[in-house]
């Protein structure tokens, strides 16, 4: 225990100087320090939390750095194989997507359902403007998207089938689903799409889930649309 | 428990009016978590406070819950997960509470040597409620540490707690006011300066007799609450503003206990904020002059008509029959804009939580207890004020690398008489401690090789 002669502190922790005017302490005696102790204690000290902090922040960088490696020994690739085809920006645009999920997925605290749907969402919209970007060939709205909505219904009763106790928490993103599905068909019926068999399985699949666990859940579900749609 | 299993769903709830705020702008940078800490006379063993959170959670709902997002509104549900686990703490205090991977609740408690802490996610409660399931915690656990000595004691929460669950923002709004009439709308000093690396806050506690606190205050013809707030005050507009006139007021929050004004026992959230502001307009002012113009804001502030105000233009917001069925992801963007306004009129927080009372058999375990905050927009040093057994200690918390605020505000108290132990984060590595002991032991020694 020592005593800071400028500030008129005692320094319950033992350091030489001062934390707050860094003048080099005095040490108290016996005595003093037995006063101090019957006074305000001995303190309670802190353990070093420097070393978690910076390895938290660790592993998130090295893969970042194993993106760009790879990266640009695809951009290497891609300048000595096909010049004229620039493929990997398509790999970069890869490399991004999957670098910013991979943060939001490990640092977003949000449950499960909501991770997936958003995930869902997002992957929507980029395969719709893939598609619009290059040729605007109608795949995205008459089979990628239908693809996705139905293997979001594949998710959520995997996800039911695993959490079977709250298994009425993933009736929000199935509705999601549903809404998403309705439109989509929608939007393939007005401007008269060819393919629309997917679309229409992807309606059927996700109305009938979402109506079937509406029904069979009864109770159950109408509490938790009640606690979600609270006004 | 056996209520719990009566019961075929969970219960659920809706967010106080403070607790709104909370979910929309915590983050990892920002994790409105604040800490309420305990020394124990002896070592904490982690198996048996393990043990005691298993048994002291099932009995506070309030701690018992989830934070879920509805389509308006977020809500809170009953957890039913396992208990978090209790780890030895390895981390700054106020770190973000990431809900997913605690088992969604948001509290998390820690120990390290003889010292427990609880961190709380401040849309669950304020301090009062805080403080509350801590003692309860230390109860339960020197029962189970001391079985012999608490035989008598029974392993259930003190009679006398109530588990009011009531949303007393609510229940006490009148009318409408504006937002000027409540808290006025004028920017503020922002102590800035280099940053500590991310994640990283710097602790001090200032260890006070209460009584020589007391002594000194009323010297001043002031409360300690008023005469510690003037001096921070002080402190930042010395160290700061180097004593010069600033166009910008330093603005101190003081969060004030609404319970025992609207007869409230509500477990939630109830509290309000105060500002003390301080403009110097002219070249020099004396400490005097400062903890005097302090204390009269304070004392206007905490005027029951002023705190009726600020009440209710809070909750006049969320009871606005056009802004309720406005979808959540937009009340979420609005919402963070307005408290990002709002945080640029405050230059830092002080709080007080109060004076703890433990219960007479546990007292001599009992060492100490602590609060301190977190960091949020705009203030980036904050204190916090709690006393126990006629020991106030404050605690600073900060992410900036300077600290002569902290230092000009202890040096005040010094000069004026009143003693002062101080005590950092700063972390001591063990073989210092040994080379000590170890050099110690040469001095001891007779210098027979010289």
């Amino acid at each position: 225990m020592n005593r800071c002669p400028q500030c008129k502190l005692t320094l319950l922790n033992d350091t030489e100087t001062c934390p707050l005017c860094h003048c080099v302490c005095e040490e108290m005696n016996e005595e003093e320090q037995a006063a101090v102790h019957m006074r305000f204690g001995s303190g309670a000290p802190y353990p070093d939390a420097h070393g978690r902090q910076r390895f938290k922040r660790l592993w998130l960088r090295i893969i970042l750095l194993a993106f760009f490696v790879a990266e640009a020994v695809l951009i290497i690739i891609n300048h000595y194989t096909t010049p004229k085809i620039w493929w990997s920006a398509i790999t970069a645009g890869a490399f991004v997507y999957g670098y910013l999920f991979l943060v939001y997925w490990v640092k977003h605290d949000s449950g499960f359902a909501a991770k997936v749907g958003l995930q869902m969402v997002f992957t929507m919209i980029m395969l719709f403007l893939i598609d619009y970007n290059t040729g605007n060939y109608g795949w995205a709205l008459q089979w990628a998207i239908p693809g996705v909505i139905l293997f979001g219904d594949g998710i959520v009763f995997f996800l039911m089938l695993l959490n079977r106790s709250r298994w009425v928490s993933y009736i929000l993103l199935l509705l999601v689903l549903g809404f998403i599905s309705v439109i989509i068909i929608t939007i393939d019926i007005l401007i008269r799409s060819e393919h629309i068999l997917l679309p229409i399985l992807g309606v059927a699949v996700s109305v009938l889930y979402a109506l079937g666990t509406v029904l069979i859940g009864d109770k159950a579900v109408k509490r938790e649309l009640r606690r979600r749609f609270h006004v | 428990m056996a209520e719990r299993r009566k019961r075929k769903h969970s219960q659920w709830a809706k967010l106080d009016n403070t607790a709104l705020l909370f979910p929309v702008i915590s983050g990892e940078g920002m994790s409105s978590v604040y800490r309420e800490s305990v020394t124990l006379t002896e070592e904490v063993d982690p198996a048996l406070l393990q043990e005691a959170v298993e048994k002291v959670l099932p009995q506070f709902l309030t701690f018992r819950m989830r934070l879920r997002a509805g389509f308006f509104w977020y809500y809170f549900e009953e957890n039913d997960r396992k208990v978090p686990k209790v780890t030895e703490e390895t981390d700054f205090p106020g770190a973000y509470i990431n809900r997913s991977r605690n088992n969604h609740y948001m509290f998390r408690v820690t120990y390290y040597k003889r010292r427990i802490n609880l961190e709380v996610f401040h849309a669950l409660t304020d301090g009062y409620g805080g403080l509350i399931f801590l003692k309860e915690l230390i109860y339960q656990y020197l029962r189970l540490a001391h079985p012999e000595e608490f035989a008598g004691e029974k392993d259930r929460i003190s009679s006398g707690i109530f588990m009011d669950q009531e949303d007393s923002y609510v229940k006490n709004f009148k009318k409408s006011v504006s937002h000027d009439a409540a808290y006025g709308s004028r920017k503020a000093v922002v102590v800035r300066g280099e940053r500590l690396p991310k994640g990283e806050l710097a602790v001090i506690h200032g260890y006070f007799s209460v009584e020589q606190l007391k002594e000194v205050s009323k010297r001043y013809g002031l409360t300690i609450n008023q005469y510690l707030v003037g001096n921070y005050v002080y402190a930042i507009y010395r160290e700061y503003l180097k004593g010069a006139p600033s166009k910008l007021p330093i603005s101190c929050c003081v969060p004030v206990d609404l319970r025992s004004r609207y007869d409230s026992h509500t477990m939630k959230n109830f509290f309000v904020v105060i500002s003390a502001k301080f403009a110097p307009e002219k070249e020099e002012y004396s400490r005097e002059e400062v903890l005097a113009y302090v204390a009269q804001q304070l004392k206007e502030q905490q005027d029951p008509k002023n705190l009726d105000n600020i009440l209710s233009y809070n909750v006049s917001n969320e009871q606005n029959v056009f802004l309720r069925p406005i979808p959540l992801f937009i009340k979420n963007i609005a919402i963070r804009r307005v408290y990002q306004l709002s945080a640029d009129t405050a230059t830092s927080t002080m709080t007080n939580v109060g004076n703890v009372e433990v219960k007479e058999p546990y007292r001599k375990y009992v060492e100490h207890f602590y609060a301190m905050l977190s960091m949020s927009r705009g203030q980036n040093i904050k204190g916090a004020i709690c006393s126990y057994n006629g020991t106030l200690i404050l605690t600073f918390t900060s992410c900036l690398t300077d600290m002569s605020i902290q230092k000009r505000f202890f040096q005040c108290l010094t000069a004026d008489g009143v003693e002062c132990a101080v005590e950092t984060n700063e972390h001591i590595p063990e073989e210092k401690e040994e080379e000590k002991e170890e050099e110690e032991k040469d001095t001891d020694e007779p210098m027979s090789a010289v």
